[in-house]
């Protein structure tokens, strides 16, 4: 079970009243975390690409009809 | 709103991906696309980790350590049971990799060894809603 912390932010008010309305009550933390946790993994899908290169197109495609439906 | 789904990674699959392989590569991007997050079930770690330099490239692919998912011991029971009901006796990490993925409803999981996974998966539940891919 992950640890959590508090602290305090600062949003748009009006980004914040968007991201209750699509969390749900008492979930906003929640939301917000797992917003940050694919941010975090679309930096390593990017670090990875400048290290090897694009993903070649067929693979690409090749996954993507693999995709459970 | 639900909680995200999770693709989950056995040893095989977060060692491909640690490595560059371009279909590890793909499946993570399109997870990512999707909204899915990356688990990566404890006893992956027991299996893809040396405590030697080289581990870097394996941390560096695991966006946060609660990307990392705690084996319980309801976890550990049903690895148990499906271990046994597969007749798979030293498939003990894939059980848990499996068990683990089980409790992540409508989580996708990619292995290395599409076979004793599958044989594994098919003691689940009938109402489990996770799938099983092969990385290769």
């Amino acid at each position: 079970m992950a640890i959590k912390e508090k602290f305090s932010v600062s949003l748009d008010r009006d980004v914040l009243a968007s991201i209750r309305k699509i969390a749900g009550a008492g979930r906003v933390s929640e939301w917000l975390n797992e917003a940050a946790l694919l941010r975090l993994q679309e930096g390593i899908v990017a670090e990875l690409e400048r290290e090897y290169g694009p993903v070649p197109p067929e693979i690409a495609a090749e996954i993507e009809t693999a995709w459970p439906a | 709103m639900a909680r995200l789904k999770r693709l989950v990674l056995d040893s095989g699959a977060l060692s491909a991906l640690a490595a560059g392989d371009p279909r590890m590569r793909a499946w993570v991007a399109m997870a990512t696309k999707r909204q899915m997050l990356l688990g990566i079930p404890a006893p992956v770690l027991a299996e893809t980790l040396t405590g030697q330099p080289a581990d870097a490239a394996v941390h560096r692919v695991i966006p946060a350590p609660s990307s990392v998912i705690d084996t319980t011991r309801d976890i550990g029971r049903e690895a148990g049971r499906l271990r046994y009901r597969a007749k798979r006796p030293d498939a003990t990490i894939d059980a848990l990799v499996l068990a683990t993925a089980a409790t992540l409803p409508g989580s996708i999981l990619l292995t290395g060894d599409i076979a004793d996974m599958t044989a594994l998966a098919a003691e689940l539940a009938p109402t489990t809603t996770i799938e099983v891919r092969s990385i290769s």
